[in-house]
């Protein structure tokens, strides 16, 4: 007990409360970009400062508050906060370092206790299944009245099944279920945000050095960031519902203005205002390219794009490999021939994502058996090097041209980058084999696709080893090659492939580097197929940029593509990710991707929601047989235009291409004979980019 | 602007989904209609299974104007 008072003692840090004088207004590169609020948890909240400030190791000290306390030890670089009872729903924690400071907004947690009971008939064993989960069975408790899951959960919706003796049932004592997308339902359970007692922040005018923000009921407190500092009191004025906000002086470049406020119910939206030169920004073309708000995603396979290189053409030569999995030619020359000729500027496209570009095998790999077939690398998926150009895709030389002339229409190029793992060819493989997990687990049964239960370390196929990150020398090594990527070529970020499967060590090693190695801005997003929780553990200011929103995805195909699907489905998952990732997040809204069936297939009736959708592939050519899919599509790229985020268009999804799931979702890209719902279509999505990306500022509705 | 640095209220009326954003004079609002019937908001007719998109000054949105769906 003793041992833990000094220690207690020694952790407990000073007040700094009056330390004006210590803080100057000299530049010193504490931070960089936007620090993330911290999302608390109802008790004790351990932090990564190294997620806020770049050099945790010079922290002096920190502000002490009323409302929570702190345990930390100097030269860590973890923090404890443990919230008081008056916590309030936003506070500030102050970090000081060489006489210095950078502020943190930090979220009170919003979680309550939630029990899940099993009121069916008498059971021998029943077990609880969830998104909470990752869908994995887990143990459920038993008292006098049954069986019951407990929990703690943030508003969100849930859904669910019960096993019992081994069979997977809805909660009978609940009405509420929602499709699976598979042809079958789950429960849901729902807890709903507090917003119609919480306000609604909003800016309302503007000046040269000041701006209004109105709230539309009555509020507690504002705090407002410029940068990561709170700015003064007395730049800031509250008169009753109105904040006005005196921009600080003497500006450069692109700065950031951030509110967050709070009455007894909650916490409100979080208001951002871009500053350049010390001026609001109210035209979007004043924003610089490498502003990641005004992103409209483009994704594009790099070999079913456009080929336009011949010479490199290298498809695999064995009858065991069919057309549909091998080469089929496209390149970054192709790319770099569709930016001279103009495409992505005259659909509106600003970001170009490529799928992975690095070197991948030369044989054949996997197995499919009707009809049978072995698998080529042509997704780029199977690096065999994580520094080489796969000479079939291009090569230094082309990227370089691709990243130049791509910028010359501020248009940004990010890459696919894969680091869970490599191909079993990748000499990597061969001179470190401790840098990888096991293919087995310990009862001797195979490691493979087991996504959830062994998230860390599955592998994907036996021919793809997964890198072991949970040693940091592994991690280090693997980041360097990451960021020779930023380094050598002027790429703007990366998709990282299989987020979740990769330890967070390896996502805040990379972030670190990027910070305090490149001097420009990079955007990072991940792929992570789970819960909203789960998705939000990889973002914040010292991790990933968003990650592709998943969960809003399937809700909006299952809602734009049946006829029955309530809309309430989809008002309920983007309430659920504007609560979870904020109201300026950078997650991707995705109108597809290379692993889905194609949304157009689903929207037509031609590719089954309960059917095999990669065998629906084989088996049959799909087309788009009902043409009112076109406008479903139209709906879907309206509702991704509109909402927080960057939009992110799946090559083909701007004119309709039909497709099952992988690989008939990969067709060649099809740039001339287009139909004529295609050629509307086409032109309907122009027009919506348009409108997320420029100011109309007359009435104006959308031609139908 | 409004829909890259807007702030965003979305509400739910009878498989009505309402997207309102808004970023200082800039204002956006979408109307998604599932209904089978055809509605009016603010005067604009979105019919059944369709959606729309309203542009305008914020002057005629403030929050006070009433903005009903008429069915």
């Amino acid at each position: 007990m003793k041992n833990i008072i000094k220690f207690l003692i020694v952790l407990l840090l000073f007040s700094c409360q009056n330390k004006k004088k210590m803080v100057d207004n000299q530049q010193i590169e504490l931070s960089k970009g936007l620090n993330t609020p911290v999302y608390m948890n109802r008790d004790t909240t351990k932090i990564i400062l190294s997620d806020y400030i770049l050099y945790p190791e010079k922290i002096d000290s920190f502000v002490r508050s009323k409302h929570y306390k702190l345990l930390w030890k100097k030269g860590k670089d973890t923090l404890q906060i443990l919230p008081k009872q008056d916590f309030k729903p936003v506070e500030n924690l102050r970090i000081f370092a060489q006489n210095h400071f950078v502020d943190v907004p930090l979220y009170r947690s919003t979680k309550t206790k939630v029990v899940f009971r099993y009121t069916g008939t008498k059971a021998k064993k029943v077990r609880f299944k969830s998104q909470i989960t990752g869908w994995q069975n887990a143990d459920m408790q038993q008292d006098s009245l049954g069986w019951y899951y407990k929990t703690n959960l943030d508003p969100g919706n849930y859904q669910y099944l019960f096993v019992v003796d081994g069979k997977e049932i809805l909660d009978p004592a609940n009405p509420k279920k929602v499709s699976n997308g598979m042809g079958g339902f789950n429960s849901l359970y729902q807890i709903y945000m507090n917003l119609e007692k919480t306000p609604l922040l909003q800016t309302d005018t503007y000046q040269d050095k000041a701006f209004e923000v109105t709230a539309s009921k009555d509020f507690d407190k504002v705090l407002v960031y410029f940068q990561n500092r709170l700015m003064d009191e007395k730049n800031v004025q509250v008169n009753g519902r109105k904040i006005h906000v005196k921009i600080p002086q003497n500006l450069t470049g692109e700065t950031y203005i951030r509110l967050y406020a709070y009455n007894k119910f909650g916490r409100t939206n979080d208001v951002l205002v871009p500053v350049i030169d010390g001026r609001v920004v109210a035209n979007a073309n004043a924003l610089p390219r490498n502003d990641f708000h005004k992103q409209i995603m483009y994704f594009l396979m790099v070999d079913r794009f456009k080929n336009g290189d011949l010479a490199n053409d290298k498809p695999i030569k064995s009858d065991s490999v069919l057309p549909k999995v091998n080469f089929k030619g496209g390149d970054i020359q192709g790319i770099v021939q569709a930016v001279d000729q103009g495409y992505f500027k005259d659909l509106g496209i600003n970001t170009l994502w490529l799928s992975p570009i690095l070197k991948n095998p030369d044989k054949a790999y996997g197995h499919w058996q009707k009809p049978p077939t072995k698998f080529s690398g042509y997704h780029g998926y199977w690096p065999v090097s994580n520094i080489k150009i796969d000479t079939r895709f291009g090569n230094a030389k082309s990227l370089k041209e691709l990243t130049q002339k791509a910028h010359q229409q501020n248009t940004n190029i990010i890459l696919d980058y894969v680091a869970n793992h490599v191909h079993k060819d990748h000499p990597l493989y061969k001179q470190h084999p401790d840098w990888f997990t096991s293919l087995y687990l310990p009862d001797g049964t195979m490691n493979t696709e087991k996504w959830d239960s062994h998230r860390l370390t599955t592998w994907f196929d036996t021919f793809l080893p997964t890198i072991d990150f949970s040693k940091h020398d592994v991690v280090e090594k693997m980041t360097d090659s990451a960021m020779f990527w930023l380094k050598n070529f002027d790429i703007d970020g990366f998709r990282h492939d299989a987020t979740k499967h990769i330890q967070l060590d390896y996502w805040r090693t990379l972030t670190h580097k990027i910070k305090t190695q490149i001097n420009r801005p990079v955007y990072q997003i991940g792929e992570t197929y789970g819960s909203p929780q789960l998705i939000r553990s990889y973002i914040n200011s010292g991790m990933l940029n968003g990650q592709f929103n998943f969960n809003l995805y399937d809700a909006a195909v299952a809602v734009f593509a049946k006829k029955d699907e309530p809309l309430s489905r989809l008002s309920d998952a983007l309430q659920e990710a504007l609560f979870f990732y904020g109201q300026h997040n950078l997650m991707g809204n995705i109108s597809g991707n290379q692993d889905r069936v194609r949304f157009i297939s689903y929207a037509s009736g031609d590719v089954k929601f309960n059917e095999d959708g990669k065998q629906a592939g084989w088996d049959r050519k799909i087309v788009v047989s009902d043409t009112t899919a076109y406008h479903k599509l139209e709906e879907l790229q309206a509702f991704n235009m509109m909402i927080p985020g960057v939009p992110c268009i799946y090559y083909g999804d701007e004119y309709g291409m039909p497709g099952a799931n992988d690989p008939d979702n990969r067709r060649m890209m099809q740039f001339d004979g287009l139909n004529i719902h295609e050629k509307y279509l086409k032109q309907q999505v122009k027009k919506l980019i348009a409108l997320r990306k420029t100011r109309w500022r007359c009435f104006m509705a959308v031609p139908k | 602007m409004a829909l890259l640095y807007g702030s965003t209220k979305v509400e739910m009326k009878e498989n009505v989904l309402i997207i309102k954003r808004r970023y200082f004079q800039d204002s956006i609002t979408a109307i998604f209609n599932k209904s089978d019937k055809e509605i009016k908001y603010n005067g604009q007719v979105i019919k059944a299974f369709d959606y729309k998109i309203i542009t305008r000054p914020s002057r005629f949105l403030k929050p006070t104007r009433s903005q009903k769906i008429e069915k």
